[in-house]
């Protein structure tokens, strides 16, 4: 039976792009270091807990899944109960919750909205009060 | 070819040396026990060449090439769709821009995806060998059927129906709603061949006591955990035996594409797209309505009163979405046109969920004269319905054509929705961006 490695050569495709370039430059040159080494991408956020947030939420989903969001701290810590709750994620302990909960609204809070949705005519935001 | 090499490399080095191979490519290390070990990177980038994450990594033994990598993956079958913005690539989750939606019949190509775990082997193979439907639970006669049952036992038949996905329109509400982010396009209008749905029930022989069904599909849950659905959802029995609700089996005279839904889905139009379950293996009839995964909470539900935006409401206040609300799209042009005439031909499609579309207007001021659009009949009841229109502007300069429908109960599409916290049914008016230059 032959197997076959998918993979995918257009920018598009983000994460598996990126894995594939690792892929290749391990077989071309074992050992050394790669500047695209990164399995999160450039469009996460450095900062504190950005490794840990990644694998957790990568270990499942895309991080397109996070990057589209926009949620107040309370909103976050919701969706880890749910993710918890409803889809099978691990509990995680205190303190790795905090990071992991405190990189997600520095990063993904109530002002963020992604730059795609900022050109669609119709979806000017309202004013609140939140 | 990157590919090509990639593809070489790989192979040869886990001939070689199945665990250096794991080590440099995946950081795997093997335990004592010769089970892998997978963490950090290794696993992040393992799970991303599967398209899933590995919750069993752990019992994967070193030195394994995991069996995903012989599939197609759900990525390089996004590849084959047109135009489609991405939002999410596991699971794959795309919508269609308006403009690309200008067809009185969506292609295949161009129909959104929204899937909620992963795309099951038989799809990826496009192979149905050995399908059944499973028909069960409150009925005389619980039914196996296969594929060329379903096509000799009932009678065949072809419908365009829309299909609109609950959340589209959710990057509008603010505060945000979680979830996929959809614009505009997660709508579409293929023609879908299969056999009543009502037919089938009544082969199997609906009991008194069935109210609701419960569709079951093949996806996997992104977990990996294998006795866990992603999404099981269903339909009030009424909507089921409704002749326009099929057991389809082809889109568009094709085999139904394997982000689609193949080898069959229902296609409960006019509701939630959730409710045309993909990858359809069993439905079985039920005496309560069916508690399946995001049958429940506050999945694809809506508070039955009006709240504030960003209030939190109480699970108790939700009530399950059925029919979609009266809805439009300009499809032509494309938005941010710069012109130098003082006439435009618009078009567009209307639907209404279960409702039709009776009246289409048009408004290049803002809102404040309308003028009525030329609407066609639908080709079929659950069809969306072509509409056009010839608009003038007075002078130059900067301009938003804007679009309403009204359905056949009086019902309009407003200009800004009421919030709800899960962000569902924004039908609010599509507007297009026109620069009169001269």
């Amino acid at each position: 039976m032959r197997l076959r490695v998918f993979l995918p050569q257009r920018r598009r495709t983000g994460s598996l792009m990126l894995v594939a370039g690792l892929v290749i430059g391990l077989l071309t040159a074992p050992g050394q270091p790669l500047a695209e080494d990164d399995p999160f991408g450039s469009d996460w956020p450095e900062g504190p807990g950005r490794e840990e947030t990644g694998y957790l939420c990568g270990a499942c989903h895309s991080l397109r899944l996070v990057t589209q969001q926009g949620l107040s701290r309370r909103d976050w810590d919701e969706t880890l109960d749910w993710m918890v709750e409803e889809q099978e994620m691990e509990p995680l302990d205190a303190e790795e919750r905090e990071i992991i909960l405190s990189y997600l609204s520095e990063h993904f809070g109530v002002d963020h909205r992604p730059a795609r949705l900022q050109a669609v005519p119709g979806f000017q935001a309202i004013p609140t009060n939140q | 070819m990157a590919r090509r090499m990639g593809e070489r490399g790989l192979y040869e080095l886990y001939e070689e040396d199945p665990e250096r191979a794991d080590y440099l490519v995946f950081g795997r290390v093997s335990h004592a026990d010769r089970r892998g070990f997978l963490r950090g990177a290794g696993l992040a980038a393992m799970g991303a060449l599967v398209g899933a994450g590995i919750p069993f990594h752990r019992n994967m033994p070193a030195g394994l090439i995991p069996a995903a990598f012989a599939a197609e993956t759900e990525l390089e079958l996004f590849e084959g769709k047109d135009g489609l913005v991405l939002l999410n690539d596991r699971p794959v989750n795309a919508e269609t821009p308006p403009h690309l939606l200008d067809d009185s019949v969506t292609p295949n190509a161009r129909h959104f995806v929204r899937n909620n775990g992963i795309v099951p082997d038989m799809a990826l193979a496009m192979n149905a060998e050995g399908w059944r439907l499973t028909v069960d639970g409150a009925v005389d006669t619980p039914l196996e059927l296969s594929l060329d049952d379903l096509r000799s036992r009932f009678e065949v038949v072809k419908l365009k129906l829309q299909i609109e996905c609950g959340g589209n329109g959710r990057a509008g509400f603010n505060p945000p709603a979680k979830g996929n982010q959809w614009t505009l396009g997660a709508v579409g209008n293929a023609e879908w061949t299969g056999v009543r749905y009502a037919d089938v029930l009544k082969a199997a022989g609906v009991k008194g006591d069935a109210i609701y069904t419960a569709h079951y599909g093949m996806d996997g849950h992104l977990s990996g955990n294998p006795d866990k659905l992603p999404i099981s959802r269903g339909v009030p029995l009424a909507k089921a035996m409704e002749p326009h609700s099929l057991i389809a089996f082809e889109m568009n005279g094709e085999p139904i594409p394997a982000l689609n839904g193949f080898p069959v889905r229902t296609i409960c139009p006019g509701w939630p797209g959730s409710t045309s379950q993909k990858w359809l293996r069993r439905i079985q009839l039920r005496d309560v309505v069916h508690d399946g995964p995001k049958m429940t909470g506050t999945s694809y539900r809506v508070p039955y009163y009006n709240v504030a935006p960003g209030t939190k409401v109480d699970k108790q206040d939700f009530k399950i979405i059925e029919s979609m609300p009266v809805k439009s799209l300009i499809t032509a042009p494309q938005s941010n046109l710069t012109l130098d005439r003082r006439e435009l031909q618009v078009r567009g499609h209307a639907w209404a969920g279960d409702r039709s579309v009776a009246r289409m207007h048009i408004s290049v001021d803002f809102g404040a004269s309308w003028i009525e659009a030329d609407l066609d009949a639908p080709p079929n009841p659950y069809s969306w319905q072509d509409w056009r229109a010839t608009v003038r502007f007075p002078e130059k300069g900067y301009y938003e054509i804007w679009a309403r429908a009204t359905d056949d109960q009086g019902h309009m599409q407003p200009f800004a929705v009421n919030w709800n916290p899960k962000g569902y049914l924004n039908n609010s008016m599509h507007r297009i961006a026109v620069t009169v230059s001269a």
